[in-house]
């Protein structure tokens, strides 16, 4: 409990960056410190905040997952901000929301099994709110554009690029973001792009 | 024999109900032809879902049929897209984009309303924010469940 009190404060102070809800960790990681039932509690409501209130709602499952821990609790835990982070990730593709909802139910299948250990309950209740997210990520991706690969045979610059697939050279940062390209004048002759 | 009037639902916008005299739901789909010029055969292209409109001819009647029709005024000028249930349309979510009275002498207690509607899209979906959602979900069992873990710990 101590250890994944750690690592929660940890990860909530690297993720959150506004002052009133900072204020409001210190205060469920104190509360947390007393454990028992109060303790679980608001170590609990902490994770609920750490996804709730990330600045970058889609860097929250990353920064979950380069975390070194085992544990059910953890895993539990990371279930629950996890939850709550998709619920408000932006999601550009049909494709994106496919992948985010795919891993949500993959960590969560492997919660259940811990779970079991907390009695049914518990279970019951991580299956609603994994349940809630993945039923959101489904709404979400029916109503996203599908993602598609564009070849335009010679490299162009990523302003060019937006221009020709949605008429908006403002958009070039969305296509240099989603192919992770370090150069945006030349474009690769293959990327990926949001469907126009 | 089905009896109709006693499974079609009652009708009701944003909570406010009234009576339907006629329902025309438009759906369809966007569809461009292209005609080609000297093309003996012309190209269609399905651009998608056309959004759905829908009109109602209802009405309200009564001795407090003029407070039902100011109250279906209120509900329909109001701001934001609201819950539109139609007598065999299920729930859902639509903008009211016109609401015109129609009332004559001839008819006193009887008043008669061209209702214009919207589908709202998701952006709009009202209450069914899944952050909402989500945090009705984790207060139903937080208290119940930090029990249960905290006796294992």
């Amino acid at each position: 409990m101590e250890q994944v009190l750690t690592i929660l404060s940890g990860l909530s102070r690297e993720l959150i960056l506004d002052t009133d809800d900072l204020a409001s960790v210190d205060a469920l990681a104190v509360a947390a410190q007393a454990g028992g039932d109060s303790g679980v509690g608001a170590l609990m409501q902490l994770a609920r905040l750490t996804g709730e209130a990330a600045a970058d709602a889609n860097a929250v499952p990353d920064a979950v997952d380069r975390v070194q821990d085992e544990t059910p609790l953890w895993r539990l835990v990371a279930l629950v901000v996890v939850c709550f982070a998709v619920v408000r990730a932006d999601y550009p593709s049909r494709h994106d929301a496919q992948a985010a909802r795919s891993a949500v139910s993959a960590r969560a299948d492997i919660v259940f099994g811990e779970a079991g250990i907390y009695g049914s309950e518990a279970i019951a209740w991580l299956v609603s709110m994994a349940g809630v997210a993945t039923l959101y990520l489904s709404r979400t991706a029916a109503e996203r554009a599908p993602a598609v690969r564009v070849e335009s045979g010679v490299s162009l610059p990523s302003t060019l690029l937006a221009y020709d697939l949605y008429g908006d050279a403002g958009r070039a940062h969305e296509l240099v973001d989603r192919n992770r390209v370090a150069t945006s004048l030349v474009m690769p002759v293959s990327f990926e792009a949001v469907a126009p | 024999m089905r009896d109709w009037s006693k499974t079609l639902r009652r009708a009701s916008f944003r909570g406010i109900p009234f009576w339907v005299d006629a329902e025309e739901p438009e759906v369809g789909r966007r569809v461009v032809a292209h005609e080609i010029s000297g093309g003996e055969a012309s190209l269609t292209e399905d651009m998608g879902a056309r959004t759905k409109t829908i009109f109602v001819e209802a009405y309200v009647a009564g001795d407090l049929a003029d407070v039902a029709g100011h109250a279906l005024e209120r509900a329909c000028g109001a701001p934001g897209a609201s819950l539109l249930i139609l007598p065999m349309d299920a729930g859902e979510a639509a903008h009211c984009l016109s609401c015109s009275r129609n009332r004559r002498k001839d008819r006193n207690g009887f008043i008669a309303y061209r209702l214009e509607f919207m589908r709202a899209g998701g952006g709009v979906s009202f209450a069914a924010s899944g952050l909402g959602q989500l945090r009705a979900a984790f207060d139903a069992g937080v208290a119940a469940v930090s029990a249960l873990i905290a006796a294992q710990l």
